[in-house]
């Protein structure tokens, strides 16, 4: 990176006049092209997704078709990831499973976020009597470890997909909140925002076009890199026994499913193993691809 | 001094935190608590007399807070209630099993220091070089490990196909291999990665290149100046990793049948054991209190600024 790049990129953040958004975008995209793990972990991430889209094609067997007469059938070319024990084809039901598996933690992870701005915004905006009584409040949400405090909730709200996707927000929101609080914080003494109210700007108005674009950065590499987490935490719970019920194919609960036959047929908990880590191993390489690029305090150090 | 009683007032609130979740996991299951408690605990319908007796003791029929003040003053005395599933006192029971959890993480808490500050500090001296690439990608497949794979296909492995170690279950000193190496992956891989940024941070500072220059060989430098340093920022990953020891156990101990609290916990909630869920929680709560308020005093102890400044850098950061 040339010292060149660094500052256009500082000006791109002090200027958040409407501008001309093609620029910054296309610094990024191409920033991303050329760290090789950001490339790498989009691969796996838009073809294990691709690979949820188009399950139905790309399934060769009914995910739910029972058929004991071929159970626990090791790999071939029919079944090539074997069977189950009720002699389902497991690759099939790691493609439907996808759904359920990457939908989930999309859903859970696009609440999380959108809760976590609005509040976080809203009390680092206002601050005052209303950030310290938030305040002491999400204290209160931080007092677990956020997968104990989703796992305590899901055992209030009973087992089930829809269950534990609550909890995970309840339990994963707070932390947005405090971290978009604090960089509004951070934010809103600059002369940016000053000059923008100096101009008459509404605190909506400013809220929304000059605050929000500056501190996408930070929460979009966070909102990455938890997207790993939020399904490591999903398809640990469902592990557990306390997600998706048996009979619909999830990665979690499959391998929940495949612990019972370890040593009878252990591709029945290998391979949705190595989906959920394919998946968040992805995750995690473009979370960093991310930060790197959007972070201007690693951009020297990366060459 | 100032500073260690100001952060040790900061648990208050912690803790009141926890105590309301535990609170409400009794009070928002379903069904009446005195009846429940009756029913699982003898098996058979109480009679009214019964749960008017215990609606009382529990102070059921007073206003919600009073029962909360009620709860709060029995846990205070370490009465917790008895567990529907053992119909023992939950204190008691808790008793037991923290041992076992312990004894888990603190060794999977020293095995992830053990793999992580040399591996880090590796990465930062040779950065971009191949062994930095190396303890990168490992280090990022081990933060993408589900663990209950990583323990599953260890026992595939190790126990079942290998028969080196035994499947489940506490018994000698080789049944601790896979449950601590698996509860250590995790944390190990987060605190690398830690380690490598930080000492990457202060490989840049003055005092290093001034160490440099006064001719110390690199790794002298960064053992006589640079971890010393670290020390802050890497206690504040080491907590965070603690925490995820805390929630890695509940997994860890389910997959290998470890006796802890945390197979007690999710035996608590499979078998609606609202008392033993509640202690649980309390037990979980405390314990994260605990590591986070004597990290904050460690921070006190190794850098004085942070006492001299009033507030610590928290936990949380």
């Amino acid at each position: 990176m040339t010292a060149a790049d660094t500052v256009s990129a500082g000006t791109a953040i002090a200027i958040p006049t409407a501008g001309d958004p093609t620029h910054p975008r296309g610094r990024i995209i191409r920033g991303l092209l050329h760290d090789r793990t950001a490339v790498v972990g989009f691969v796996l991430v838009s073809v294990l997704t691709l690979a949820a889209v188009f399950a139905p094609l790309l399934s060769p067997h009914d995910p739910d078709a029972v058929d004991v007469a071929r159970k626990f059938l090791a790999p071939s070319r029919e079944f090539p990831l074997g069977t189950d024990h009720l002699g389902r084809d497991v690759l099939s039901r790691l493609l439907f499973g996808a759904r359920l598996s990457i939908g989930s933690t999309c859903v859970a992870v696009v609440f999380i976020t959108a809760v976590g701005i609005g509040v976080g915004m809203l009390i680092g905006w206002f601050g005052g009597a209303l950030d310290t009584v938030f305040g002491r409040f999400l204290d209160m949400f931080l007092a677990l470890p956020t997968f104990l405090l989703a796992l305590a909730v899901t055992a209030l709200l009973g087992p089930g997909l829809r269950n534990v996707m609550v909890a995970i927000v309840l339990a994963w929101w707070p932390i947005y909140a405090r971290i978009v609080r604090s960089a509004v914080l951070s934010e809103r003494s600059k002369p940016y925002v000053e000059s923008a109210r100096a101009v008459g700007s509404s605190s909506a108005r400013i809220i929304r076009r000059h605050l929000l674009p500056n501190i996408l950065g930070p929460v979009i590499v966070l909102t990455t890199l938890d997207l790993g987490i939020v399904m490591l935490a999903i398809s640990g719970l469902s592990f557990l026994g306390l997600g998706v019920s048996p009979p619909a194919a999830e990665w979690g609960s499959m391998l929940s499913e495949g612990r019972t036959y370890l040593s009878v047929a252990p591709n029945m908990m290998f391979f949705p193993g190595a989906a959920i880590f394919l998946m968040v191993l992805g995750f995690n390489l473009l979370g960093d691809g991310l930060r790197d690029v959007l972070d201007p305090r690693t951009r020297g150090r990366r060459r | 001094m100032a500073y260690v009683l100001r952060r040790c007032l900061l648990v208050i609130p912690t803790l009141l935190g926890i105590s309301f979740l535990a609170f409400a996991m009794a009070n928002l299951a379903p069904g009446d608590p005195a009846t429940e408690f009756l029913r699982r605990i003898s098996d058979r319908q109480p009679t009214p007399e019964e749960v008017r007796q215990v609606r009382e003791e529990l102070r059921l029929d007073r206003s919600i807070v009073e029962q909360y003040v009620a709860w709060v003053g029995r846990a205070a005395q370490g009465d917790l209630g008895i567990s529907y599933s053992t119909r023992r006192p939950v204190t008691t029971e808790l008793g037991h099993r923290i041992p076992f959890t312990l004894q888990l993480t603190v060794l999977a808490a020293g095995l992830a220091l053990l793999i992580a500050l040399p591996l880090g500090i590796v990465s930062a001296l040779y950065r971009n070089r191949l062994v930095d690439q190396l303890a990168r990608v490992t280090s990022l497949a081990g933060a993408s490990m589900p663990s209950f794979w990583l323990g599953l296909s260890l026992i595939v492995l190790f126990a079942v196909r290998w028969s080196m170690v035994p499947v489940a279950g506490r018994g000698g000193l080789d049944s601790y291999v896979l449950p601590v190496v698996t509860l250590a992956v995790a944390p190990a891989a987060v605190l690398s990665r830690f380690t490598r940024s930080t000492m990457l941070e202060i490989l840049d500072d003055d005092y290093m290149r001034t160490a440099h220059a006064k001719g110390l060989s690199a790794w002298r430098a960064v053992i006589t100046h640079g971890l010393r340093n670290a020390l802050v920022p890497l206690l504040t990953a080491f907590s965070i990793s603690l925490g995820h020891l805390l929630s890695g156990a509940v997994i860890v101990e389910t997959i290998f049948v470890w006796p802890g609290v945390g197979k007690l916990g999710l035996d608590a909630i499979q078998q609606r054991d609202y008392p033993m869920l509640q202690g649980f929680v309390l037990y979980a709560g405390a314990a994260f209190a605990a590591i986070n308020l004597l990290v904050d005093l460690a921070y006190g102890a190794i850098d004085p600024r942070i006492a001299a400044a009033g507030r610590g850098t928290g936990g949380t950061e």
